[in-house]
Parts: structure tokens; sequence; C-alpha cells
């Protein structure tokens, strides 16, 4: 730990970070305090930051709270990712038009802009896991323009978490909670100033810049204990020790029954995951039929129109679509990308409206028992 | 993966973007402008559509495909879907075979000839031709289920010093559900192919077989290759079940039974998730697959 490279700057000197950032031409994306959640979204100085602000999050609860330490980033992530930005929502893949009849050629516009250049700050260990993954899915083989222009030029002005949020999983996942990859700056707040390690080219001439002093050694040992016990504070742990097969020789077992009773199907857990990827892809006119688009939306397994074929659709039972989810995210991922599609970072848990808990429903396969009877709606399971 | 290959993709087979990634990247997405030429009638709500390209070097690129593919097709202002391509690549024209099912293969069949659509592909893998070489070549297909084995049938038959015996066993609900009509008269007094048809409802005049299509395999009279022979199967989900029973009965072995799997898929190039089965992407893991492969998806299909 004595060798660790950690320099420590005050913390008027993010000011700096930012405006050099925004000098560079880069656009600031980091956690704000919009609608009593955290959400990702432009800032340009230290006061957009939630100081003074930690979560309190728990299965199908999402709570901000002041907090008796006015720290910088007191909080893990809300339910927004970085996939909003590298991937976004709603973005409109061409535009056709005509100005005469049918016979007439469309003319064709590729009407996409190339995206700015993001520097994401507060990025957590688990959401550059979440990254590495979406660069396999989205990235290989034929890449998405938009993403890898928006990846490529990304700035990551990482931070350590040094207190887990209720639903956190991350040391379950092996992805965090520290950041040891694919970052240009990481910062992990040490009382009221931040430890600062450097990742990348970047990163270390932007860090050039600051005003900083090496760590003394007890500086080094409380980064250690403050990420150790980090690690061992996780508010949830999932066994991934022979997961994927497991779950696949549990096709057909009547859990996933079980937690279709609870599951509403609303999708709210592929939308808040970070690594969840599917697309739909809609078409719209003008009045006139003269000029056509073509979007695409984030989609969710868990709609019936997602799997529609013909008549009627594939997974037509919700603990069908409930069991593509979590069989694709913990199993047939391996399969298809060589890595789980789950970085524990919890937020599906915490979105749940029923608060379902991948971690605790995951398990439950491992028991040989019959699962454990379930209320049939939500409001049976309200505390009376 | 090919469609003798094993299931599982390797990791790194979708490279994962690290480093310097070469220049601009081409829209995938866009579809090529295309103009219907003319529409032939098959059956109740069924059409054959021709189509060319507009930019000849587009043509010349798609002509390309194998048979077993399938391509993306765009109406402008209502949407795209995935259609099989009936055509052999050894064949002139272009063409799809489409049924009337929602609002975009509605919008293509109110297209008159001369106007223009869209179109993107070939996309994924195909049948694995010339791993069928010197094998006889089993073609099982009901109703609409033709449509993708066309494409293969007249392959084979144009390549026909490649193969051994060529057998089509087709069936559909009446005579009037009876697809390519014009290609099973051709087939039937080829000399280079057995083609055996079959009815489930006979109507007045029809002096066929009549029996659902699994009857035909066990007709007297008729010999099934079955030793260093590769069974296709299509049709609707029914007849599949019941067809890969017959084959099976008759001693094919798993992995020389294929088939071609069907999904809605929104984008045709392994993105959008739409055609995810279990550990696959019809769009480019299939449409293919042996019933080996199909029975290990993890998924039902």
């Amino acid at each position: 730990m004595d060798k660790l490279p950690l320099h420590i700057v005050r913390r008027p000197e993010l000011d700096r970070v930012f405006g050099l950032l925004r000098d560079n031409g880069y656009t600031l994306i980091g956690p704000t305090r919009r609608d009593g959640v955290i959400q990702y979204s432009e800032i340009r100085s230290l006061a957009d930051l939630p100081v003074g602000y930690s979560d309190r999050q728990g299965p199908g609860s999402y709570e901000l709270v002041k907090s008796e330490t006015p720290r910088c980033f007191g909080f893990v992530h809300g339910a927004d990712s970085w996939k909003r930005f590298l991937f976004p929502p709603k973005r409109r893949v061409f535009g056709a038009s005509r100005q005469a009849g049918p016979q007439a050629p469309f003319d064709i516009d590729d009407l996409r802009s190339p995206p700015p250049a993001y520097a994401f700050v507060g990025v957590r260990a688990c959401e550059i896991a979440a990254i590495s993954i979406l660069d396999r899915v989205i990235g290989s083989e034929l890449l998405d323009p938009y993403y890898r222009q928006a990846r490529d030029k990304m700035f990551v002005l990482a931070v350590n978490c040094i207190e887990p949020g209720g639903t956190c999983f991350c040391v379950s996942m092996n992805t965090g909670p520290r950041v040891t990859r694919s970052f240009d700056l990481c910062l992990t707040e040490l009382g009221e100033e931040f430890g600062v390690e450097i990742g990348s080219e970047r990163g270390a001439a932007l860090f050039k810049q600051l005003t900083s002093r090496p760590a003394t050694a007890a500086e080094k040992e409380l980064f250690r204990l403050l990420l150790e016990r980090a690690s061992e504070r996780m508010g949830r742990h999932l066994e991934t020790e022979g997961l994927p097969e497991v779950l696949r020789k549990s096709v057909e077992s009547p859990r996933w029954q079980a937690i279709a009773s609870r599951c509403l199907a609303c999708g709210n857990c592929t939308m808040v995951c970070p690594t969840c990827f599917c697309y739909n892809v809609v078409d719209s006119t003008d009045l006139k039929c003269r000029k056509a688009e073509r979007w695409r939306y984030w989609d969710s397994c868990f709609t019936l129109e997602f799997s529609y074929l013909g008549p009627t659709s594939v997974r037509y039972e919700i603990s069908s679509r409930y069991r593509q989810w979590m069989m694709h995210k913990l199993a047939w991922w391996h399969d298809q990308f060589g890595t789980s599609g789950c970085v524990g970072c919890g937020r599906c848990i915490t979105w749940c409206p029923v608060g379902i808990d991948i971690t605790a429903e995951a398990s439950g396969f491992r028991e040989t028992a019959p699962p454990r009877a379930v209320p049939a709606t939500p409001q049976q399971a309200m505390p009376s | 993966m090919g469609v003798n290959g094993k299931i599982t993709v390797a990791a790194e087979g979708r490279g994962v973007l690290d480093g310097a990634i070469p220049g601009p990247v081409e829209n995938v997405y866009m579809p090529k402008l295309a103009v219907l030429d003319g529409v032939q009638d098959e059956i109740a709500e069924v059409k054959t559509f021709y189509w060319h390209f507009v930019d000849a070097a587009e043509q010349a690129k798609f002509r390309a495909f194998r048979p077993g593919q399938f391509a993306q097709v765009s109406l402008f202002g209502v949407g795209e879907f995935p259609a099989s391509l009936p055509p052999s690549p050894t064949e002139d024209e272009l063409f799809f075979t489409v049924r009337n099912v929602g609002s975009c293969t509605a919008a293509l069949h109110a297209l008159k000839p001369g106007e223009i659509f869209g179109v993107r592909g070939p996309y994924g893998n195909g049948f694995p031709m010339e791993q069928y070489y010197g094998r006889n070549l089993v073609f099982v297909a009901g109703g609409i289920g033709l449509i993708p084995l066309r494409s293969c049938i007249v392959y084979a038959m144009a390549h026909r010093e490649r193969y051994g015996r060529l057998q089509v066993f087709y069936g559909a609900r009446t005579p009037s559900d009876l697809m390519y009509v014009r290609d099973l008269k051709a087939w039937e007094e080829s000399a280079g192919l057995e083609c055996h048809v079959t009815v489930d409802r006979p109507a007045d005049g029809w002096k066929g077989n009549v029996g659902v299509v699994g009857s035909l395999l066990k007709k007297p009279g008729i010999n099934v290759a079955v030793a260093n022979s590769t069974a296709f199967v299509c049709g609707p989900p029914v007849m599949f079940r019941f067809a890969i029973k017959d084959l099976l009965q008759l001693g094919f072995a798993e992995r020389d039974i294929v088939s071609t799997l069907e999904r809605y898929m929104k984008c045709g190039v392994g993105k959008c998730g739409h055609c995810c089965i279990g550990v696959a992407y019809v769009c480019v893991d299939g449409p293919v697959f042996t019933y080996e492969q199909i029975k290990k998806l993890g998924e039902d299909i």
C-alpha cells in the first residue's frame, strides 16, 4: 500500500478539474439532485453536486437524505446509468423523404448527429464494469457508430465507493468497490480532501495542472481501510460460483411461477440496468406521408410485444419473461459475451416496485425445497 | 458459428472494443432502395414480390446470398420486417414471398409495381450447402414453410451432381393452400428429384395424397433416404414437432435434421435482442439450426 501512487488535492481543486475539462470541449455529466433522486445531468461546478446528501436504498425503496458529513459523493448511483449517454433511450436511425408520388425515389438521410465529448463525473467501479460489458455487446462485430464515438471521446472521472448502498453487491460480481481500470482520474474522498489516482495519459495531463501533494503513509492507510470497510459492508450478496449451471438446470422450475406471481412485468429493472441493451425500432411519418423517420427506442423483454410473432407472443406468461431476463443476465450472457450481464449495482432491486431481489431469487434456485409461498399481490406484501 | 459448430459463442468471437478503431463506420441500419417489379398471387393472403435494387452495384453485392439467409424489408413510415429469401442464388430474379399478417406486410401487399421500398441484408448463417456435398437431401415442408426451403431445393437442383437423392415432402391444409404450384409441378415432372405432395383436406377434383405430411414418410412405396442424408424441416409448430418425431423414428440423427427458426427481428445484426432464444440470437447464430442445436438453446422455440 506504501507504493500506492496516491496524490492529495483539496476539494476546491475539483472545480479546476471541471473548468479544465470544459475548456477542452467536454460536456460534463455528473450526479445532481432532481425529484428526490440522484440523476446524471449536465453540471458546471462543485456547487451542482448533491454535496451533503446520502441515499438509503432497499428492495423497492429509495430515499435521499441529508447527511451529517458533507461529502461530495456520499451516495451511490440512482436509477440513471451512463448507458443513457452512450446508448441514448431514443435515437433517430434515419429519415426518408420524397417530393413526388409513390414511384419517386426516397431521399434517405443519415440524420444522426455525432455525440458530444462527455466527461463523466463520479463513475463508480460497477459502472465502469457495465461500460466494459456494453463494449462487448454493442461495440462488437458491427459497431454502433454513435456508441463508438461517444465511447472513444469520453473522459472518466471515477469515484471510489466508500459507502456502499443497501442493494449493492459489486463484491459478489467482482466489479468493485475499488476502481481499478478504464478511468482517466479516480477520486477517493478522504475527509475534506480527495485522494487522486491517475489512470491514463489524458488524466495525467490534466492532473499536472492541479495543485497537489503526494499522500502520506497515514492517508494511504486510510484509503486502504475505507475501501476494505466498503467491501465488507455490501448490502447484498450473490453466490456466483456455478450459478449459470444452476440456472440452466432450472428452466422448468416452479420458482419462475412464484416470482411471476409478484412481478408486474413493468420493465423497470431493464430500464435501470446499466447493461440491458435491447431496443425497438419504430417508424413515423408526417401527415402528408412525404417524410418518414425511423427511430430506435430502448425496449424491455418484460413487455408482451417484445416477443411478438405472428398472432401471439412467444413469451406470453410473465414467468417466461422474468426467466428470459434473469437467465440471460446471469447464464446465457456468459455463452454470448464471455461475461456475466450483471455488475452487482443493485438498481433492479431498488427500482422494482414490488422489491424483487435478484440476489435472493437467484439463490433460491440452489435450494431443492419447493419455493416459499408468496403473496399474490403487492398489496398483500405490505405490512399491515 | 456454423450450423455444425457449437451453440455457445466464444467470447472472443464478439470482439472487445479496445484501443484504436479504424475509420468511420457505415450505418448498417440504412436500407437500400428497391423497386417492386411485379406481384404474383400464391395462396390466400400470400403473394410473391419480384424486385430489384435501384443501385446495380447493390444488386450485384446482394446476389451473393446463401440459401436460408434472410433480409430486412423496409416500408418507409410503416416499419421493417425480416423476410426469408425464397429464390436460389442460381436464379436470375430476386423475390420475397410474404403473408399479410401485420402493418408492415400489409404495406408491402399494398405496393404496386414500380413503387419504391427498402431492403438490407442478406443476414443470417444460411444453409451450409457445401457441407451436404455427396449427401441425400430430404425436404419436409408444411404450408408456407416451403418459402425458406425453396431456395435450398432450387439450389440443390441447380448443382444436381453435388448431391445424392433429392426428396421433397410437402403438405398443406387444402389444395388451395399449396405454395409455389408452378414449382411443385416442375419438381413432380423432374427426373432429378422426387416430389410428394399431400393435403389434409382434399377438395373436389383432388387426385393426390391425403393426410398430414408425416404420413407421406411412412407411405408404402415411398422410400425415404435415411443413410447419409440430411433432412430439412420447415412448417407450423405442430407439423414441426410431428415431422421431427417421424424423422427420428426413421433413424435420422438429431444433428442431421435442420430447420430455420422464426422471430420478429428489429435489427437483423445481433443487437436489438428481440430474437434471443436462450444462448442464441436467431439473426446471427441462425436462422438455420440443427435439431441437436435447437434442443440445447436453453429455451423452447
